[in-house]
């Protein structure tokens, strides 16, 4: 199907509303990217999440968007708190995969010369790939709870980092509302034993140095120098959340029908807000989401370990320094101007992360007066980016941006284009040193199958959604 | 018509259009083209062991669209809480609303795991499941 979608100005374009669509869609992108954003379905999937009820202004997509199933990845979507809906595939299967950057007291010049040591202590601490278990002793049923209801905080109080870290995650690591009744006993049993473990697919620990500081103010404020070791944590909720997903669009397909809406695509099975079944699946994916902050917090902590047996180092001079913490994929109320009143809305974020601007108060103190710091993974190969959310990001994206580099290439031609070459040589050459549990999952996620990250942040940038604040080179990472 | 499954080119994620003569066969080749996501070549060479264990897997559904939809996810499932992979599928019963499978799993050793791709989710996105003139066809979208 061929969109009509025209150009707004340099970095924003508007899909009209046809059809049953009740809002337009608005996807910002180069011209270049938008040449490539065409060639799959992604547009066609802006266009469907603008049918679901009570959405609010646009269906938006950022410059990282590609296809995904029922929303685009790089999606978001504000639904009106009173008579809107919630789709639990507007969040997807991993809900709050999201991502962590710490900073540290080491710099290039103390890392690179172990690095190899480095990237190898770390994939023995954090447990990684399909199954991966068992990163710390099996939690009860009481335990579980207790994580999916407290989030981060569980995990300080077990002394996996320090009460303090809670203050620099997205809603202080803790959706509150977070309900073990509404999940069913399936989540329970895939999620038992994988806290503290990375997974697999793209999700990723990345050792980098900050390469570049294009915002002095900012990165000072955040605790970044030139040269000086972060360490990116990119994961979610395991399958503690992905259960949780599958179950509640099951739930949400009947409630589609029951509540008489249309949608063009299942997996956008809906659900008011206000319905029963709106209501359990909120709940439920709060315990998902409390679960990927506590997983981040365990890695965090596993990661610090690494760090100190790899550096004989103490806790104090490896200096682990909790920057911030977002979510990728959620759902979550928030308050916006829109049109000159303020209203509540249920935010989805499909592959797009929150992106306040200054003064917000759920910013934290530290950093309010500058705004919400964004992080956006690259591909392991060239760079990844902090950037900061603005005013302007709250009055066009109802304070959301870019999540990370997207995908312009499938497994299946990742695969093929790495067939006869060897990734982990190629990669050590441009100075990253990499350990996966498969070979496989190294092709798949070869840098070139993702977009250049630095042409979206830049998209960002131009449209003013987010700043640069500085981008990082990475030196070592593991994988699933 | 030939029996069989081929990948979808998506994106984000992997797919499957699967091809066969009969519902029970379709359902059988798009469990076999879910492993072969996940573990290509290396799945399809193993074999069924005298220590390996059995599991009924029974599932029923409203349309065939559903059924082979919550048959996936339960493969799915059942393979994550018991860290198994399925070897071997005997069909049971399949009606277009129930189906019934014994399988034969063998453990998922660190090695194949190490080979293997996780598969999060078996979405609703695009699926279908179609009686044409000389046989089944569906089409389905995972999460990886």
């Amino acid at each position: 199907m061929s969109m009509q979608i025209r150009q707004i100005n340099d970095t924003l374009w508007e899909i009209p509303k046809t059809g049953g669509m009740r809002v337009p869609g608005r996807v910002y992108a180069s011209r270049s990217m938008m040449e490539h954003i065409r060639e799959d379905k992604s547009l066609e999937q802006v266009a469907n999440v603008a049918h679901l009820p009570g959405i609010v202004k646009y269906s938006l997509a950022m410059p990282d968007i590609h296809w995904g199933y029922g929303f685009p990845i790089g999606g978001v979507c504000a639904t009106h708190a009173e008579d809107g809906v919630i789709s639990p595939g507007g969040v997807g299967y991993d809900i709050n995969c999201g991502v962590r950057l710490v900073g540290t007291a080491l710099s290039a010049k103390d890392v690179r010369p172990r690095i190899r040591h480095l990237v190898s202590s770390l994939f023995s601490h954090v447990p990684t790939g399909v199954g991966a278990s068992k990163a710390i002793s099996k939690l009860s049923r009481k335990e579980l709870h207790d994580v999916a209801v407290q989030g981060a905080a569980w995990a300080t109080k077990r002394g996996f980092g320090s009460a303090a870290h809670t203050d620099f995650i997205e809603e202080n690591g803790c959706l509150a509302g977070a309900d073990p009744s509404a999940v069913d006993e399936r989540p329970w049993q895939r999620g038992a034993d994988q806290l503290g473990t990375l997974g697999s697919g793209n999700h990723f620990l990345e050792i980098g140095c900050v390469e570049e500081i294009y915002h002095p103010e900012a990165a000072e404020r955040f605790g970044l120098r030139q040269d000086g070791i972060v360490v990116l944590i990119h994961c979610g909720s395991r399958g503690f959340g992905y259960q949780i997903c599958d179950d509640y669009l099951k739930v949400t397909i009947q409630a589609t029908q029951k509540y008489g809406i249309t949608i063009p695509d299942r997996q956008l099975a809906c659900a008011p807000l206000k319905s029963a079944e709106g209501r359990a699946y909120i709940g439920a994916m709060r315990c998902a989401a409390n679960y990927a902050f506590a997983n981040r917090q365990v890695i965090m902590h596993l990661a610090e370990q690494a760090f100190m047996e790899t550096f004989s180092l103490s806790q104090r001079e490896v200096g682990f320094n909790l920057v911030y913490d977002i979510c990728h994929n959620i759902a979550k109320f928030e308050t916006h101007d829109v049109d000159g009143r303020k209203l509540d809305v249920c935010m989805h974020r499909k592959g797009a992360t929150r992106a306040f601007g200054p003064g917000h108060p759920d910013i934290p103190a530290k950093y309010r007066s500058i705004g919400q710091p964004v992080l956006i993974p690259g591909d392991m190969g060239r760079y990844s980016f902090l950037t900061v959310g603005t005013d302007r990001a709250m009055k066009e994206t109802f304070g959301s941006s870019c999540h990370g580099a997207g995908r312009h290439m499938s497994r299946k031609k990742a695969m093929a284009a790495s067939k006869g070459r060897n990734m982990i040589q190629e990669l050590h050459e441009r100075g990253v040193e990499i350990q996966a549990t498969g070979t496989r999952t190294i092709a798949e996620e070869m840098p070139h199958a993702y977009k250049d990250v630095a042409d979206v942040v830049n998209v960002m940038h131009d449209a003013g959604i987010t700043l640069k604040v500085a981008k990082f080179k990475p030196l070592g990472v593991i994988k699933g | 018509m030939i029996n069989g499954f081929e990948e979808i080119d998506h994106t984000a994620d992997v797919g499957l259009r699967v091809f066969a003569c009969s519902l029970d066969e379709l359902v059988m080749q798009a469990a076999r083209g879910m492993l072969h996501l996940m573990l290509e070549d290396a799945g399809s060479a193993l074999q069924v062991t005298a220590d390996g264990e059995k599991l009924q897997i029974a599932v029923e559904a409203e349309t065939p669209d559903e059924l082979l939809h919550v048959w996936l996810s339960e493969l799915l499932f059942q393979m994550t809480v018991t860290g198994t992979f399925p070897v071997d599928f005997t069909v049971e019963t399949c009606t277009p609303s129930e189906l019934r499978v014994l399988i034969d799993l063998v453990p998922l050793t660190k090695d194949m795991a190490a080979a293997a791709t996780e598969i999060k989710a078996v979405t609703w996105h695009g699926l279908s499941v179609e009686q044409t003139a000389d046989g089944w066809q569906a089409q389905v979208i995972f999460d990886t």
